[in-house]
Parts: structure tokens; sequence; C-alpha cells
């Protein structure tokens, strides 16, 4: 008898990268945050999720274009019998961050900002990781939904 | 493109689009202090209920903007905001939005009247002794 | 191997009805009196069909003919799970066929031999990776159901009211978690966007506790409120209540509250008046 994975479990389904937008402009902003918009709204989130997740970004693909001159934005869904999500990832080529954990805490900014992009991202998503070192930067949140 | 602004009696009325550029707000608050440096305004109302996303920056150019209307002598009031805007907003921070609001355009212009008649503001007659 | 197959195609409808007669007998089983026993037959055959086809696809079976097996036993396991039965209940539904099946081959067998131990361990592993699928399908309905009558629940507790012209009124009910205080949240601006309100009435009376945790997520009630230019005045905060606040040092400064909500009705016509709305008097419904 083989070992069966979760194949034979009818909530499987795979991810779907929806999205790929590259960062050079302001106006590649507004398309990646369009992007967003309509991955969610086609997974069944409501309005509320979709402005969260196209805010969202706003603020990392600013800051992408801002530190780094551009970027790429990725955007992932998976639908499964109790769960949405969706997977967000902005890559970029820049610097990198200097102190993860800094840029993580409100008010810290090092481009004149307001300092609030990435703390708040961590608050309207439910999970980021973020991996930085010179030459590469990626920061990947997640939003979960409970259907 | 720059956002264009109405006036109304010494009200400037503008109405922000949804795929709006960061440069495009920066150049909003340029030209509204303008209008209000050659006295021709004594407040101006933002009418965002249009706009589906307000980040950290174009929170921060709106509230500066307000200030800077302030310190001339004006009041800005932002109009219209979308519940979830609202919400995303409430989430992301405290007191990101500093500026007075209102439920819509109407509601914003006699915000801003209000708080002219109270100040005194710009008179176009001199004041009765 | 390819002999369970078989014996199951060849003795199909005995094999059904002894399975029904053991569930039956066994109380406590699949069976209860809300089944109909037509329902009951249709379901069983129908399962019975994909395991034998199962077992003929091969010695060890392929995978899409496993995956028909296992998608009739959801069927039956979801039904089971939606009908309140329990999860050993449904399990021994399955389970049961072991002896039923066991019985027909040894008849068919005639004695012991080695290829018969073999065809019952094939068919007890077979009938064990079925009642896997049943238990986690079971789960799964049942935290569905759960889950979607939570948010009933809680969509009932939760109305908002347009009680005047420019005032809606939303009298909360019961514990308010993180999730439930954004599911508020949410749903007190759509109200006011929807009824074009200037205030809100938040109601309290009904939430048993009120600690720092609640008063966070009334702060920023008030504050989302304040964006879309409406003011919320909250009301029915208890002594206890208002005892707690100040010991925790909650700054609630921002917010107006009122101790009835009559008192709470009577600022919210006072601040119409103030911002130039309709006075009381005068405003319609």
């Amino acid at each position: 008898m083989t070992n069966h994975p979760r194949s034979e479990f009818p909530d499987e389904t795979s991810a779907i990268l929806v999205s790929v937008v590259e960062i050079h402009g302001q106006e590649d902003i507004l398309i990646a945050r369009q992007a967003g918009r309509d991955a969610a709204r086609n997974i069944g989130l409501g309005t509320v999720d979709q402005t969260r997740l196209a805010t969202v970004i706003s603020e990392l693909a600013r800051n992408a274009l801002r530190y780094a001159g551009g970027g790429q934005c990725r955007i992932t869904t998976q639908v499964a019998v109790l769960t949405r999500t969706i997977v967000l990832e902005i890559e970029d080529r820049g610097p990198g961050i200097d102190n993860v954990t800094a840029a993580l805490t409100p008010g810290f900014s090092t481009g004149g900002g307001l300092g609030l992009g990435m703390s708040a991202v961590l608050r309207l998503m439910d999970d980021m990781i973020v991996e930085t070192r010179p030459g590469r930067t990626m920061i990947r949140a997640q939003m979960v939904r409970h259907t | 493109m720059r956002v264009p602004i109405l006036k109304l009696g010494r009200v400037l009325l503008t109405s922000l689009p949804a795929d709006l550029t960061d440069q495009q707000v920066m150049d909003l608050q340029i030209d509204a202090l303008a209008l209000l440096r050659d006295d021709r305004a004594d407040g101006l109302v933002i009418d965002i209920t249009a706009v589906d996303v307000v980040d950290s920056y174009m929170a921060r150019v709106l509230s500066e903007t307000a200030k800077m209307v302030g310190i001339m002598g004006g009041v800005a009031v932002l109009a219209g905001m979308r519940p979830a805007v609202a919400l995303t907003l409430v989430e992301m921070g405290q007191n990101l939005i500093q500026m007075e609001t209102a439920f819509d355009l109407e509601g914003g212009v006699a915000k801003v009247q209000r708080a002219m008649a109270t100040r005194g503001g710009h008179r176009d007659e001199p004041p009765e002794v | 191997m390819h002999s369970l197959g078989r014996i199951l195609s060849e003795h199909r409808d005995a094999v059904i009805d002894s399975w029904i007669e053991r569930l039956r007998d066994d109380r406590g089983a699949g069976v209860t009196p809300s089944a109909s026993p037509r329902v009951l037959r249709i379901e069983l055959a129908a399962f019975l069909d994909a395991l034998t086809a199962f077992f003929l696809s091969g010695i060890e079976g392929t995978e899409d003919s496993f995956r028909e097996v296992a998608s009739q036993a959801t069927i039956i396991s979801s039904a089971r799970a939606r009908d309140g039965y329990t999860p050993a209940q449904t399990a021994t539904l399955v389970m049961s066929l072991k002896p039923v099946v066991s019985a027909v081959i040894q008849r068919e067998a005639g004695g012991l031999s080695s290829e018969l131990l073999e065809t019952l361990a094939h068919l007890n592993a077979t009938v064990d990776r079925v009642a896997l699928v049943t238990f986690s399908a079971f789960v799964e309905t049942r935290e569905r159901l759960i889950e979607r009558q939570s948010r009933a629940l809680l969509d009932l507790a939760t109305p908002a009211l347009p009680i005047w012209r420019h005032i809606v009124l939303m009298p909360l009910v019961g514990i308010v978690d993180t999730q439930r205080a954004r599911q508020i949240m949410e749903w007190l601006l759509e109200a006011l966007t929807r009824e074009e309100a200037h205030i809100a009435i938040l109601d309290v009376t009904g939430v048993p506790v009120i600690d720092s945790r609640v008063a966070l997520h009334l702060t920023k009630t008030v504050e989302a409120a304040r964006l879309l230019g409406a003011k919320v005045i909250v009301t029915g905060i208890s002594p206890d209540a208002a005892q707690t606040l100040v010991k925790l040092d909650v700054n609630l400064t921002s917010m107006i509250t009122r101790g009835t909500l009559r008192a709470g009705l009577g600022e919210a016509f006072r601040l119409l008046s103030a911002d130039g709305q309709a006075p009381p008097s005068k405003a319609g419904f």
C-alpha cells in the first residue's frame, strides 16, 4: 500500500500565481495596487480586505521604488475549503535593509517618510517575512481568511 | 496632470481621482497653498469619495497640507472617506489623519464656513467699529 | 487480489443487505431513525460500487479509483456530520463493512489459506484508509458548520438601526473579542455611510466585560467614524466598567460617553442642532 499524501482530501488545491507587476515608476504602484485588489476580489474577499491589501502593496512598492529604484510585485492566491490565502511578494535589488527590527518599529524611517510603512504592513497582514541582504530584499506578506 | 481645484464662494473644492500618484498629491498641496496666499479663499475641502487607497504617504501629505492651511489662517476638511479606507487607516496606526473631516462635500463646505464664522477669517468689508 | 473486486461485484446485493442489517443490529452505529432506509441503501451502494471498482482496477488499485472511493466516503461522512451524528457512529458505518465482507470472502474461500489471509489484510488496510478520509471529512464539515453558525449568531447580535435622521443605533450584546470588534467596526462604518448618518450611538449595556482591550477597540471605532466625518456616542457603561476603565488608566478623552441610552440620545440631538442640522422637533422619519 503506498503512502498517500493529502491529495486524497477534497480541500487540497495548489497556489496560483495570479499577477506579476514590475515596479519602475509611480504609475506601476497603481497597477500593482489594482492587481492586488482584483486578486482579493476574485477569491471572494470583501472590500475591507481588498483595501488592506491594496494599501500594503502601495507601502511596499513605494519603498522598493524609493530605496531600490524599483522592484517586482508578485501576488499568489490559494483557495482551500476552509481558508483563502493571498501571498504578496515584493522583491528588489536595492542596498537592503540595515536593521529589520528597527524598520518594523512605528516611527522609524531612513527615507524621510513618516516611518509607518513597514509597521503598518505588519498590522494589516497576518504574517510577514523579510529577507534582506545587499543586492536583494524580499518581503513576503500573507493574508489568511477562514471561510 | 494636476488635479483641478474649483472655487465656490471663498471655499476651494477639489475631488481626488482614484488613481492618484504621489506627485499629484504633492502638486495639489502646492496649488492649494498658492490660492490661499493670493487671498482668494478661506478654506479647502478635499473630497476623497473616489479614493480607494490612502496609504501612510498620502495620509501624511494630507495632514501636513491641513496644518499648512491652518498656519495660513484657513481650514482644510477631508470629505467623503470610504468606510474601508477609514478602517484600514485606523488599523495602521493612531492619528494618521490629523485634520477635520466631513461626511461629504456639502458637509465639508458647511464645516469650513462655520469655522471661518467663529474665527473671523478673511472679510471683504472692514469690521464695524 | 483481483478476487476481492470479483467477489464484491458478484455478491453486491447480498453485501449491501447484510451491511444494512449489521448497522441496524449495532445499536448507536450509523443508522438512526432519521436516516431513511432508501437513502442509506443508495449511499452504501454507491460507496460499495466505488470500492469494487478500486479493487478491480489493479493489484494495488489506481489512484483515480481510490479518489472515487474517498469522494463517496466524504459524501456519506459530510451528510452525517450535518445531521448531528457522532464521529464514532460515522466511523462505525465504514468500519462495519470489514466483518460483512470478511464473512462473504470466507464463505467463498471455504477454508483458511495464505491467499485468504492476504486478501483480508488488503481489505482491512483499504477500509482503514477510507476511514481516515471519512474522519477528516467529518471534522471538516463540522468545523464549517460551527463557523457558519457562529457567524450567523454574530449577524443577529449586532444590528445597526437608523433611529432618527442622521442617527444610527448599534446595541452590542455579548463578548467583544478582536475578530468581533473588527466586524462591528466594519458594520458600523457601513451603516453610517448607507444611512448618511452623522452620529452613531454604540450601546454597550449588553457587553458583560469592558476591559482595556474592549476600550481600545471602542477607541479605534470612534477614530474610524471620525474619519468618515461622524461622531460616536458610547452609552450604557456600567459603574463596574467605569471603575475598571479608570483603574486601568484607559484614555477615553476622544470618546463621548453617557451612562444611559436615553442620555446618549439627548446628546445626539444636541450635537445635531449644534451642527446646524434639523433640530429634534423638526427631524423627520
